[in-house]
């Protein structure tokens, strides 16, 4: 499902540019769920960046189901982000002039795979079927972001990339969220590389990696 | 994709209609101002295409009533009665069929034998032609619509469409009109006949080649309303580019979104593009019918001003004109074009993982303070360039355009400074908050404090031409029309007569006695005058030689109206072309566009030993007891005797109307820009909350903020209004002594108006008032938990 070969990147600094990145190389199976942790600073959100085709490395190779992000101009990373790529951020980023209805619907419109069934199921397992009228301001954090998994997984992705996802929630929410996150992407048979410092959270996680200093640990 | 992205894009306007609403109605605005001085000029020239097309314009001298109305039957009698060789011709429009028709309505009988046969109306036709039942020359097109017309009609290719040629008595019947539009006068008259003045006092003659000068003259005319028309867009685009500026910036987390979620870059600039057209063909669509409601109520004036000066017939009637409507909506899409393209240049550049500060617009904003500064030096220097070897009137307005936009690039950073010497010079913590609270809205602000500076500018710069224009001409009335009374004699006998007469009976008896030329291609006027004091006691001479009188009674050479020596290029002491004869001075005209040449009345009578005076200037103590008496002597009728202060409301009257269509185009520009004010602190109003809630919550009331967002408005205003006065001055001072003189020919002393100023300071900063009312009051009933969410972790 996903290959990342010795990847690099460096961030450009006033001392020339810090190495972020040193040669991370791992892989998953499809519907496998992978935590990565790590102390601030180690690299992981630019490593999610890579993978999801939001930013370029220095070097080394991404490939996901198949396909060499490393080939793919503009339209193609953004064409894989629309179909195979999933992702939830720590922020949330729902559109706010979109009501919730439409917010969940978004990707799946955006992909042109809008399955309203299963959108049905999403929402109806987020919890949120009295709310799809409202816009997001009205809702609470653990609400916005239970809303952009179901955008996520409404796409049906092979795999999602998982930016801390309950890093602006309680403990309580968090679990809420993460339980739905698994449920949703079993279901879909999506895999998951989510990116947490919580040490409780990456346990329900069927594997973890650990990056330190830009490269990956145990 | 399209659809659900442009959806999503779409949706942020649904949710922010006040936004929705800027950007139509600031766009709308421009496009109003700009279209509708653009109907304004087309339908002037459209005007002047028609009559140089017109039947016997151009070739024939032309009767019209004195005050643009129409010519009686009456009159109409009378002059053939009299022995004028006229004719009458009827113009008209309607409506028929769902079509809009142009009719001509012409008395083949009496038309001048030389245009005759350009009636299109055979010898054959002619009963038919004025039989009650009528006939109708048409185009072969409009044959089918017009087959219900209720007359005859007869089919000629050659024939304009859309134009039709009838009789007068059937054009009546089809206008439903009872009178004519202007009388043709045929090029062989009748010696012995009397003077127009005598047979209908109330009509005035025309020269025919007069009419073939209007576009000619009347382009600058049209020139400056462009220019005004473009001032005016270019304060509604600061509106749409703030607008634009804040949307893009409220959106750039939508944007990262919908990239993130899988578009293109390339998709997105695309949609954002079609979005922008959308706003344009809608606000154009709106502002162009706005351009036409405001045209329709301006060009009457229009009209009555380029009669009164130039005397051009302009339909006083507003037809929907495609061209313009093209027009409107290229400069719609232009504007927005031109709005749009920084922001979405920097969308392009944007990187897909940069950070979505809330303030990033703001501290964009900030970073091209300088940028603009550099342009306004940049803009500075090809003015002064253009100041030291530019020419000509486009030369004058792009010298102003760029002392406009530099000192509007320039505004920023002069706000900067002086704000942050209100800082410096601030005593006590709130006070030091706010200065820097105030700095830090400027670049929300700057858009439209930088289109009032514009709109104030212009204000200021051009009522002090109109008023300095007023004072000059009043002074300049007075001393020309020094006579107390002014006659017209109807025939030479009685000019020869009533001269006779006068002789002891008054003070001076002056004679009006001229005759029509063209100098350098113009027309122009030669005017002999006696050597008399009332010539030297009040004409002032611009610039002359020692002894320009003397000079002139001797026959030693002539003094010229300003229009003409500026237009020829002369100077004091040069030979006059054609004429030969040396220029001993000049003389201000002001409102009259043709050139004028003034000879001693011995040289005068010398050259023109055929030219009778039939009008009189009097001098006199006693002008109403004067004029009683001449007109019992003589049985004048009432047009016969003038006293001055009829001549001068009437030359008043040609002078307001001139400049009520600037005046009017000057209002909008200001409301527009109170209305960008509104619209940039209602905007900003809901970017303030991240601000003021930490103030709030340190003990400030909502109520003390919101008195604080009212004085920051009108501190604000004032600080433009400040820059603006030294900027309008500078742009009167171009108006005056550049573009007026290539426009009109004359130049004019400039005055300044203190108390309009101060006037017009009040005005502005009770408009900043008004326009953050709203906001402020908005700010001070914001419920506490608004505030509070600010706060809250979980947003």
């Amino acid at each position: 499902m996903l290959q990342v070969e010795n990847l690099t990147k460096s961030h450009p600094s006033a001392d020339g540019g810090i190495e972020v990145l040193k040669g991370v190389s791992f892989s998953m199976e499809p519907g496998e769920t992978l935590a990565l942790s790590g102390e601030s600073g180690s690299g992981k959100s630019t490593l999610l960046h890579l993978i999801a085709g939001l930013d370029r490395p220095d070097s080394g190779g991404i490939v996901i189901d198949g396909a060499d992000m490393l080939r793919l101009d503009d339209r193609g990373r953004a064409a894989l982000r629309r179909g195979t790529v999933g992702i939830v951020f720590q922020q949330f980023n729902l559109i706010p002039s979109l009501d919730v209805a439409a917010n969940i619907a978004f990707q799946a419109r955006l992909a042109d795979c809008y399955d309203a069934a299963w959108v049905r199921q999403l929402i109806k397992s987020i919890g949120l079927s009295d709310q799809l009228d409202k816009y997001p301001e009205a809702l609470s954090g653990g609400q916005q972001q239970r809303v952009a998994i179901a955008r996520t997984l409404a796409a049906r992705p092979k795999l999602l990339l998982a930016d801390e996802p309950t890093g602006n929630l309680d403990e309580d929410n968090a679990d809420i969220v993460l339980t739905l996150l698994l449920d949703a992407a079993r279901d879909a048979g999506t895999a998951i590389l989510m990116v947490t410092h919580s040490q409780h959270l990456a346990s329900r996680l069927k594997r973890r990696l650990h990056l330190s200093h830009g490269r990956i640990g145990g | 994709m399209i659809r659900t992205t442009l959806g999503a894009l779409l949706s942020h306007w649904w949710r922010n209609p006040l936004q929705a609403f800027t950007m139509i109605a600031g766009l709308a605005m421009a496009t109003a101002l700009w279209s509708g001085v653009q109907a304004i000029n087309t339908e002037a020239r459209a005007s002047y295409d028609r009559a140089a097309s017109a039947i016997g314009q151009g070739r024939f001298d032309q009767i019209l009533n004195h005050d643009g109305t129409t010519v009686t039957l009456t009159q109409y009698v009378a002059l053939r009665r009299a022995g004028w060789q006229v004719s009458p011709v009827i113009e008209g429009s309607f409506q028929f069929g769902g079509q809009g028709f142009s009719l001509t309505g012409i008395d083949p009988l009496t038309l001048p034998r030389d245009i005759a046969g350009g009636t299109r109306v055979d010898l054959a036709d002619l009963a038919e032609f004025l039989s009650p039942e009528g006939l109708v020359v048409v185009h072969p097109a409009d044959v089918n619509v017009l087959t219900a017309l209720g007359t005859r009609l007869r089919s000629d290719p050659s024939q304009r469409r859309g134009h039709l040629t009838a009789s007068v008595a059937t054009a009546q019947k089809l206008l439903g009109v009872q009178e004519f539009t202007r009388l043709l006068v045929a090029n062989e008259q009748p010696l012995s006949r009397p003077t127009l003045a005598a047979v209908a006092p109330a009509l005035v003659l025309h020269n025919g080649q007069d009419q073939s000068d209007v576009a000619r003259l009347t382009d600058s005319f049209h020139l400056n309303l462009t220019a005004f028309g473009l001032l005016s867009f270019a304060v509604g685009i600061f509106i749409v580019y703030g607008a634009i500026g804040l949307a893009f910036e409220q959106r750039r987390p939508i944007f990262r979104t919908l990239r993130t979620l899988g578009l293109p870059l390339v998709t997105l600039m695309g949609l954002l593009a079609f979005e922008h057209i959308l706003f344009a063909l809608i606000a154009g669509a709106i502002g162009v019918a706005l351009g036409y409601v405001m045209a329709a109520l301006l060009l009457p004036d229009v009209a009555a001003t380029l009669r009164g000066l130039y005397s051009a017939e302009v339909s006083g009637e507003l037809t929907l004109r495609p061209s313009w409507w093209l027009s409107g909506l290229g400069m719609a899409l232009g504007g927005t074009a031109a709005a749009a393209s920084g922001a979405l240049w920097r969308l392009n550049r944007m990187p897909l993982l940069a950070a979505a500060h809330p303030r990033a617009w703001a501290a964009e904003a900030q970073r091209s303070v300088r940028r603009m500064l550099r342009a306004a030096f940049g803009l500075g220097t090809v003015g002064l360039l253009l100041a030291m070897f530019g020419s000509g009137l486009n030369a004058g307005f792009g010298l102003l355009a760029c002392l406009l936009i530099a000192a509007a690039l320039a505004l920023p950073f002069t706000l900067d400074l002086m704000l942050r010497g209100a800082g410096m010079l601030a005593r006590g913590v709130v006070a030091q908050w706010f200065w820097a609270d105030t700095r830090s809205q400027l670049p929300g602000l700057s858009m439209a404090l930088m289109a009032l500076l514009l709109a104030m500018a212009a204000n200021i710069g051009v009522s002090t031409m109109v008023s300095s224009f007023r004072l000059t001409f009043v002074g300049w009335l007075d001393q020309r029309l020094a006579s107390e009374l002014y006659l017209s004699a109807r025939t030479h006998e009685e000019a020869a007569a009533l001269a006779g007469y006068l002789e002891g009976k008054v003070d001076a008896v002056l004679p009006i006695i001229s005759i029509e030329t063209r100098i350098g291609g113009l027309p122009a006027e030669i005017y002999g005058i006696r050597d008399q004091a009332t010539y030297r006691d009040n004409w002032r001479l611009l610039f002359s030689v020692p002894d320009a009188w003397d000079r002139l009674n001797r026959g030693e050479g002539v003094l010229v109206n300003e229009q003409l020596f500026r237009r020829q290029g002369l100077a004091v002491g040069d030979q006059l072309p054609n004429q030969g004869d040396m220029v001993l001075g000049v003389y201000g005209d002001y409102g009259n566009p043709a050139g004028q040449v003034v000879l001693g009345l011995s040289t005068f009578r010398a050259r023109y030993p055929d030219v009778v005076a039939m009008r009189f200037g009097l001098r006199t103590s006693a002008p109403q007891r004067v004029a009683a008496d001449l007109r019992e002597k003589f049985d004048l009728p009432p047009g016969a005797i003038v006293d001055q202060a009829r001549i001068k409301a009437m030359s008043l009257e040609i002078f307001e109307r001139t400049f009520s269509v600037t005046t009017a185009l000057n209002i909008l520009t200001l409301s527009v820009a109170g209305f960008a004010i509104l619209i940039s602190l209602l905007t900003l109003a809901t970017m303030r909350l991240p601000q003021l809630a930490p103030v709030w919550a340190l003990g400030m009331t909502r109520r003390t903020l919101a008195l604080l967002e009212l004085l920051r408005a009108l501190c604000l205003a004032a600080f433009a209004g400040l820059a603006a006065i030294p900027l309008g001055l500078g742009l009167a001072w171009l108006l005056l002594a550049i573009v007026n003189v290539q426009a009109f020919g004359w130049r004019l002393p400039m005055h300044l108006f203190p108390v309009d100023y101060m006037k017009l300071g009040v005005l502005t900063l009770l408009a900043a008032l008004l326009a953050a009312l709203w906001p402020a009051l908005r700010l001070a009933r914001t419920p506490p938990d608004r505030l509070l969410r600010v706060f809250s972790n979980e947003r």
